[in-house]
């Protein structure tokens, strides 16, 4: 092969590998979810948890008092749990979203700077941040009815027979661990 | 002579007649819409009529022994209690509220009520109605859930649905943003 050629090729493998980077890169900043969308996560995650605690204090009869430290044990636990849940499936769909919108959202780093670059670096923030609240909207949407529809199964038809307690624990507890599994599959 | 015999009977009939007498009618009565079970409370009403002419004076309430402390306990009042006067047709009432801790059946019998005519006259007993065997079982764990529960289930579904929308409607000005700004950075390029 001439040394033309190989370094045509060398330059094509290192571009290929350039590209390659870049998109793990990408990936890599989505995959951790910043402080504030922890924080919404973690809040939306503790009211769907109070759903179905207030079911069982007034269908269940449990003693609200009495049972406070249960419920707030697991509420807290479980919330974790689902906020996890949240951000797999927001992750996963922004990178999609992204995808489909077949828009570069990498910063061309040239010396010259190009006629009306940074209007078009403005919107392309807009349009990230857009698909960012599309996504953690949609996957709130989704996990929230899909973890109230499961927890609602176990606790009036699975985990009934068990005592009030029990009942508690295992719905609001499988519903959490099922959310975020199924979540945590369509990652991989 | 029959008409002394008249006059005496006329005499003696206004002597009773100015004579005050309490008559006290008892109505004990558990105020329930279900048979209560173990660990369930249960309301007791005693209603004291006094259907005579005269007070009823140290009016007494006596039922403990229908309700022995070993199977039951009170969780509010007390059952046996007093009153200084009843006046005439007037009525009082007094409720107590009991759980039963163990299974298994009683029969409820009448309550007894003391009473006097005079302040410092004879005592008078008076029994009430009573309620009869009842039948105390334990609550199955699937009872409250297989009772309708609207008012509940109504709150839960309104709680729900608002918590879903906020995000749905996110979604859907998010869209319609990302839609606009992905035409106009397509149309520059």
């Amino acid at each position: 092969m001439s040394t033309k050629n190989k370094r045509k090729k060398k330059q094509r493998e290192e571009r290929a590998f350039r590209e390659v980077e870049r998109e793990r890169e990408q990936t890599l900043r989505l995959r951790k979810p910043t402080t504030k969308q922890r924080m919404l996560y973690f809040f939306v995650a503790l009211i769907m948890n109070a759903l179905p605690t207030y079911l069982f204090f007034s269908i269940y009869e449990m003693d609200l008092l009495k049972s406070l430290p249960l419920f707030g044990f697991v509420s807290i636990v479980c919330s974790i749990i689902l906020s996890m849940g949240y951000h797999n499936v927001s992750f996963f769909l922004k990178h999609r979203i992204l995808k489909k919108t077949g828009v570069n959202f990498q910063k061309k780093q040239t010396k010259k700077k190009v006629a009306g670059g940074e209007r078009e670096e403005r919107q392309k923030k807009q349009l990230e941040s857009s698909i960012t609240t599309q996504s953690v909207s949609l996957s709130l949407l989704y996990n929230s009815l899909f973890f109230l529809v499961i927890v609602l199964i176990f606790a009036f038809y699975i985990t009934w027979i068990f005592e009030a307690h029990t009942n508690y624990i295992l719905s609001l507890a499988i519903g959490s661990s099922i959310v975020t599994y199924i979540s945590s599959t369509k990652i991989q | 002579m029959k008409i002394l015999l008249l006059i005496i009977l006329l005499l003696t009939s206004f002597v009773f007649a100015a004579e005050e007498q309490a008559n006290l009618v008892v109505e004990k009565d558990i105020l329930v819409t279900t048979l209560p079970h173990t660990e369930e409370e249960f309301t007791i009403l005693y209603t004291i009529y006094n259907v005579g002419n005269g007070p009823a004076y140290d009016v007494r309430l006596q039922d403990a022994e229908n309700f022995p402390k070993g199977k039951y306990s009170t969780v509010l009042s007390q059952i046996d209690t007093n009153w200084d006067i009843v006046e005439a047709e007037t009525n009082t009432t007094h409720a107590v509220i009991l759980k039963r801790h163990a299974v298994g059946s009683d029969f409820i019998g009448p309550a007894k009520v003391l009473f006097k005519n005079t302040p410092n006259g004879q005592d008078i007993t008076s029994t009430s109605t009573y309620i009869g065997r009842l039948n105390f079982t334990p609550k199955s764990p699937g009872e409250s859930r297989k009772s309708p529960n609207w008012e509940h289930w109504i709150i839960f579904s309104v709680v729900a649905a608002l918590v879903l929308v906020i995000p749905f409607l996110l979604f859907k000005k998010s869209e319609k943003k990302k839609k606009r700004l992905t035409m106009n950075l397509r149309k520059k390029k």
